[in-house]
C-alpha cells in the first residue's frame, strides 16, 4: 500500500466556468449559480470574482446578493454539467479502471498501474489536465500523492489550475505546516474546537496523543490521528453504492398549515417512489427533515418491517413523523424525505425471509402516538 | 406528610420504577412519582405511570404525618441513591417535599397532586393465582422475539393465552417465534387470550422473587392487572387478533442436529464478528461429521470455524441465520444441548431444548437468510 500513486482531480468552480464557457457574456464577472437572490435558495457554485466578495458554496443566495449586489445570478444548466462530467471520466479511463468519482466534478484515480504505463503520476497528471482542457475548454486542478486524503489536500493547494505533488518525503513537512481548517474531513466547527485547544496547524495537531485526541473527539480523533501522519488505506473504489436517497422542498414562504406541509410530502414521497422504482431499490428507514423558520433542523426516523417503496406508505409515514413531531406554532421553511437502509433488487441473495402470517396482518400507518 | 424510612428498604422498593417513566415526554405530569403516605396503616405508596402501564408499589414505613406529594421521579431517584445508608426522613412542607438524611437536606418542588392521572383500583376478586416463578420463565423466553415495528402494533407485545389446562405465551418479529407453554390444570372463570406489551411484564419479569410463589392476575376488557408481592401492575392490552402463527411451524422437518449450545455459541461468536452488518448473516454447512460455520464481508474479510463434535442425522444442507436472532434463541435454551430441526434452506428452522420437561415446553422458530 506505501508505494501507490493517487491523483484526486477536482474542476475548478465547475457550474460556474461551464456557464462562463457557454456564455461569453458571464465573464470577468462575478457569477453566482444556484437560486435567485430574492427566492431562498443556495448558492450552488460560483466562479473566483465572486469569491473574492467571501460568496461561498451553500451560502444563501440572498446573503450572497447582499454581499454583491452586481453579481449575476443563473439557475445552472444540470445537462451540459453532466455532459462535461462524462467527458472527463473518458479521459480518467483512458489511464486507468480505478476511478473514484466523489461527486460531479472530482474524482480519484490510482494510477499505480496504469494503461498507458506511465511511471510517474505527475506525468499522468499533467497529460489528464491538459487534455481536460483541450477536450472540454475547462481547467482542473490536481493533486498526486501516495493517499487519497493527501491527493485532496494537494489538488486544492494550488487551485484553481493548478498541480501539486506531495511525495513521502515531503508529506511530513507539508501537513506540519497546514492549517488545521485545510485538512480535508475537518469542518469549520471542529476546527473551532481543534483552535480552542490550541490546534492550529499539522504540527500542533501531531503533538498530540491517540488517546487525548479520542478523549476530545471519539472516533474522528482516530482520523485526525492518522492524517496528520499521513497515514491513509483508502482504497480507491470503484463501485460507489448509494446509502440513501432523498429529496426535498424548501418553500418560498414559511409554512405553518399541516394540511399544506402534508400535501408536500404527497409530492416528495410520489417522486420518491418512482425514483426508487427506477432505480430498483426499496428502503427500510424513513427519515423526515424539517427546517424551521429559525433554520433550526430537525430529523425523525422511522423503520418499516420490510422494504418498500410504496408512495403512500412513504407519505404517510412521513406525515406521522410530522404530526408527531413538529413543534407546536412552528412555521416551516423546507421539508425533507430521505429514505436509507436501501435494498436493491438486482442483488436477491442474503435476505431475511419473514414468516407468511406476519406479511398478511396489514400495517397500521396511523399508528402515531 | 411525614414519613421516616431505611434507605436502603426505599431504594429495595423503588429501584425499577424508574424503568416505567416515559422517555419521550408527552406529558411532563408523567416524568413524577406520586407518592401516598397512610397514618392509620403506616404504608407509603408510590405510584408511576406512562398511561399504559401503571405501577404501584406499597411497603411499611413509619408515617406519622399521612399526605400526598407528586415530585420528580429523577430527582428522588438520584437523591436516594445518592444517601448513605441511614434512615430518611420525608416532610412535606406546603409545596416542597424536604428530604433529610444525617447531614443531607434536599427541598424538591412538587407538583400539584391533582394534576397526577387517576390510578386504578386494585381488583381483589376474580384473580386467577399463577405460579410466579413459571409466570417469569414464560416472559424470560419469549420477550426478546418481540417486534419493534410500530406499524403493526400486535407483534410489539406477547400473546398470552389461558386455557383450563395451558398457558401459553408467544412472541414474533416476523422472523423469529417464541412459544412457552405451561401444562398444568388452573381454576379460571373462563377462557382468555390478550396481547400485553412488554413493558408491563418486563417489570414484573425484574421484581419476581423466589420468596413469593404466586402472581395474581385479575383481566378486564382493556387492561391486565397483576399482583405480585408489593406491586402492583396494571397493563393496558394491545387490540386486534394475533394470527395463527402454528401454520408456520413445519410438521416434518427431519434434518436434525444435536450439539452442545456453548460450543455453537462460542464459534458463532467469534465468525459473527467478520458478519456483514447488514444482514448478520452467518453460514453453516453441516453434515454428519462437521458443521462449517463461516462469515464473509466483501469489504472486511472472513471467518471459518469446524465444529465435529456433533451429532446430526439428515441431508447434508446448507442454510444462513440472522446470528444476533441466532443468538436471542441460544440465550434461551435452558439444556446443554441444543437440538434443530431443519427442512430446507429456505424453511424455518425449530429449535429446542434436548432435556424435555414434564410440565412445560418451549420451541423457537426461526427464518433462514435466503442464499444466493
Amino acid at each position: 500500500m506505501s508505494c501507490r500513486k493517487i491523483i484526486h482531480v477536482d474542476m475548478d468552480a465547475f457550474f460556474a466556468a461551464v456557464e462562463m464557457r457557454d456564455h461569453p457574456e458571464y465573464r470577468g464577472k462575478p457569477l453566482i449559480v444556484g437560486g435567485k437572490p430574492d427566492s431562498r435558495g443556495v448558492v450552488s457554485t460560483c466562479n473566483y470574482e465572486a469569491r473574492k466578495y467571501g460568496i461561498h458554496s451553500a451560502m444563501p443566495s440572498s446573503q450572497a446578493y447582499r454581499l454583491c449586489p452586481q453579481a449575476l445570478f443563473v439557475r445552472g444548466n444540470f445537462d451540459a454539467y453532466r455532459e462535461v462530467s462524462q467527458q472527463v471520466r473518458e479521459i480518467f479511463y483512458q489511464y486507468t479502471d480505478l476511478v473514484e468519482p466523489v461527486s460531479i466534478d472530482e474524482a480519484y484515480l490510482d494510477v499505480t498501474e496504469n494503461i498507458p504505463g506511465i511511471a510517474s503520476a505527475t506525468e499522468i497528471a499533467r497529460q489528464i489536465r491538459a487534455r481536460i482542457r483541450e477536450k472540454t475548454k475547462l481547467t482542473a486542478s490536481a493533486g498526486v500523492s501516495y493517499c487519497k486524503f493527501l491527493a485532496k489536500v494537494a489538488s486544492d493547494f494550488n487551485k484553481p489550475d493548478g498541480i501539486c505533488v506531495i511525495t513521502p518525503s515531503q508529506a511530513e513537512d507539508f501537513l506540519a505546516k497546514l492549517p488545521v481548517g485545510k485538512f480535508h474531513g475537518i469542518g469549520k466547527v471542529s476546527e473551532r474546537k481543534l483552535r480552542n485547544l490550541g490546534i492550529k496547524t499539522g504540527a500542533d495537531l501531531k503533538r498530540w496523543e491517540l488517546k487525548d485526541l479520542l478523549k476530545h473527539f471519539g472516533k474522528a480523533g482516530c482520523y485526525y490521528y492518522n492524517i496528520v501522519r499521513g497515514i491513509d488505506d483508502r482504497p480507491v473504489r470503484t463501485s460507489w453504492t448509494r446509502k440513501s436517497i432523498g429529496m426535498e422542498r424548501t418553500y418560498a414562504t414559511d409554512v405553518a398549515d399541516m394540511e399544506e406541509m402534508k400535501q408536500s410530502l404527497e409530492k416528495i414521497g410520489k417522486k420518491l417512489s418512482d425514483s426508487m422504482a427506477k432505480k430498483g431499490i426499496r428502503a427500510r428507514t424513513i427519515t423526515l427533515k424539517i427546517k424551521y423558520d429559525n433554520f433550526q433542523l430537525n430529523t425523525r426516523a422511522l423503520s418499516f418491517p420490510e422494504p418498500t417503496r410504496d408512495a403512500k406508505i412513504i407519505s404517510h409515514s412521513a406525515a406521522k413523523l410530522l404530526e408527531k413531531h413538529l413543534g407546536t406554532d412552528r412555521s416551516v421553511r423546507l421539508l425533507g424525505i430521505s429514505m436509507s437502509h436501501l435494498h436493491r433488487e438486482e442483488v436477491s441473495c442474503d435476505i431475511q425471509m419473514i414468516f407468511d402470517f406476519f406479511k398478511k396482518v396489514p400495517w397500521k400507518l396511523d399508528e402515531g402516538r | 406528610m411525614k414519613i421516616t424510612i431505611d434507605k436502603q428498604d426505599l431504594q429495595a422498593n423503588i429501584q425499577h420504577l424508574y424503568n416505567i417513566v416515559p422517555s419521550k415526554n408527552t406529558m411532563p405530569i408523567l416524568t413524577n412519582y406520586l407518592i401516598r403516605a397512610d397514618e392509620e396503616r403506616n404504608v407509603v405508596t408510590f405510584t408511576v405511570t406512562d398511561l399504559e402501564i401503571t405501577v404501584i408499589v406499597e411497603f411499611p414505613a413509619s408515617v406519622i404525618d399521612g399526605g400526598t406529594a407528586v415530585v420528580s421521579a429523577k430527582n428522588l431517584t438520584d437523591i436516594i441513591n445518592s444517601l448513605p445508608d441511614r434512615t430518611v426522613h420525608f416532610i412535606l412542607e406546603e409545596e416542597n417535599l424536604r428530604i433529610q438524611c444525617e447531614h443531607s437536606k434536599f427541598n424538591l418542588l412538587c407538583a400539584e397532586t391533582s394534576q397526577f392521572p387517576l390510578i386504578p383500583q386494585k381488583a381483589v376478586e376474580n384473580v386467577i393465582e399463577l405460579d410466579s416463578q413459571m409466570f417469569k420463565k414464560m416472559i424470560d423466553n419469549t420477550h426478546f422475539a418481540v417486534s419493534n415495528e410500530h406499524n403493526r402494533p400486535i407483534f410489539t407485545g406477547i400473546f398470552w393465552k389461558l386455557t383450563n389446562d395451558t398457558q401459553l405465551m408467544v412472541a414474533t418479529d416476523g422472523k423469529k417465534i417464541a412459544e412457552f407453554k405451561i401444562n398444568n390444570l388452573i381454576d379460571i372463570p373462563e377462557e382468555t387470550e390478550q396481547i400485553i406489551p412488554t413493558k408491563g411484564l418486563l417489570f414484573l419479569d425484574k421484581v419476581i422473587r423466589e420468596d413469593i410463589p404466586s402472581v395474581q392476575v385479575h383481566v378486564e376488557p382493556n387492561r391486565v392487572m397483576f399482583s405480585y408481592g408489593n406491586y402492583t401492575i396494571f397493563s393496558h392490552i394491545i387490540e386486534g387478533k394475533f394470527p395463527d402463527y402454528t401454520r408456520a411451524i413445519p410438521a416434518n422437518n427431519t434434518n436434525i442436529l444435536k450439539i452442545s449450545k456453548t460450543l455453537l455459541k462460542d464459534a458463532v461468536k467469534r465468525v459473527s464478528l467478520m458478519a456483514s452488518d447488514e444482514t448478520f448473516k452467518v453460514r453453516f454447512d453441516i453434515n454428519a461429521s462437521r458443521i462449517d460455520i463461516s462469515s464473509a464481508n466483501r469489504e472486511e474479510g472472513e471467518a471459518n470455524e469446524v465444529i465435529e463434535d456433533l451429532n446430526y442425522i439428515g441431508d447434508p444442507i446448507t442454510i444462513a441465520f440472522n446470528y444476533r436472532y441466532l443468538n436471542a434463541i441460544l440465550n434461551v435454551i435452558e439444556s446443554n444441548e441444543v437440538e434443530f430441526r431443519m427442512g430446507k434452506a429456505t424453511e424455518p428452522a425449530l429449535f429446542f431444548n434436548t432435556e424435555q420437561k414434564d410440565d412445560y415446553t418451549a420451541r423457537f422458530l426461526l427464518m433462514p437468510l435466503r442464499l444466493n
